[in-house]
């Protein structure tokens, strides 16, 4: 085996070892290049600070980070802190909940699928003292 | 010219001490080839965020999935605002006990909305734990990866495998 073959080799090793274990967090600035692409570009935020109550307007996804942080800090150091975003508090209470009971697998499956399909959030769970496939499925 | 005697080994040393090194640190991702969700809340304190590429669904699916964890109450209420998580009645929890999971599609450009019914591969499928307070985000970009994962799924809700399986089989 010559010089040539030997340094190549070396280099060749050398070189797998940077390709394989590249690290995740070493060449990335501190915000991402990628934000998620957010609808909501103005959020309104109610917040209580010590049972101080107080509303705020955020124009941007950096702006709202940047607020959720500043809450986090305070609770952090001791302050009684709770937000909520009210533009989006109004959706979340369910209007509408569908259920079904099956034994057979294939049919609850087909059921889950159908209701995700229409846009519900499905669980189900299997009673094991019954037999059943319980189902539900909520807007 | 004739190699010294010591080349062969110390080389040979050199290719064990790579492999091994290969070994003890499997490739890791730069954070820009992880999902903006990740990216966005691998910041947010309070979130534990994991990006998973490549999960192994089955023997033919492998899918990326983003794995999100609070913990803390404040931060599985931003979750929650920022993905539409709605809490769950006593007579739903009654049914199917308190440690429940749910999957539902979400629109990828703002989990917070109905499904996009306009086309189902502008969503991505949900998992939702609320007793963990987990949410893990499949990225799927068919309507054949939405069934597999449906059914893989529907069999992990009937065997109760907990969520945290994904998270440690990346």
């Amino acid at each position: 085996m010559n010089n040539k073959t030997i340094k190549l080799m070396t280099l060749l090793a050398v070189l797998s070892t940077m390709a394989v274990s590249c690290q995740k967090d070493n060449i990335d600035s501190a915000m991402p290049a990628n934000v998620v692409n957010n609808v909501h570009s103005v959020y309104i935020y109610q917040y209580e600070v010590n049972g101080v109550r107080s509303r705020i307007t955020l124009r941007s996804e950096y702006d709202r980070i940047f607020f959720i942080n500043r809450m986090f800090a305070l609770a952090e150091k001791g302050y009684q802190v709770s937000f909520f975003d009210e533009t989006r508090t109004a959706q979340l209470f369910s209007k509408e909940t569908v259920v079904y009971s099956t034994k057979d697998k294939n049919k609850a499956l087909a059921w889950s699928r159908n209701m995700v399909d229409n846009g519900y959030e499905v669980i189900i769970t299997y009673n094991e003292e019954t037999g059943y496939y319980d189902c539900t499925a909520i807007k | 010219m004739k190699h010294p005697k010591y080349l062969l080994p110390v080389l040979g040393l050199l290719i064990v001490a790579a492999t091994l090194w290969c070994i003890r640190h499997p490739r890791t991702l730069p954070e820009n080839q992880c999902s903006p969700v990740y990216q966005h809340y691998a910041q947010v304190p309070g979130i534990q965020a994991s990006f998973v590429k490549d999960f192994p669904l089955n023997d033919t699916l492998s899918i990326d999935v983003t794995f999100l964890q609070a913990t803390t109450d404040s931060a599985w209420t931003l979750l929650s605002q920022d993905f539409g998580v709605k809490p769950l009645n006593n007579k739903i929890i009654e049914r199917h006990g308190k440690n429940a999971v749910s999957n539902r599609l979400a629109p990828k450009k703002d989990y917070s909305l109905p499904m996009d019914t306009t086309c189902r591969t502008n969503n991505d499928l949900l998992l939702i734990s609320r007793a963990e307070q987990i949410i893990c985000i499949f990225h799927v970009s068919s309507s054949w990866q939405i069934k597999e994962i449906e059914d893989w799924q529907f069999n992990a809700m009937i065997n109760r495998t907990p969520l945290k399986t994904i998270e440690n089989e990346q």
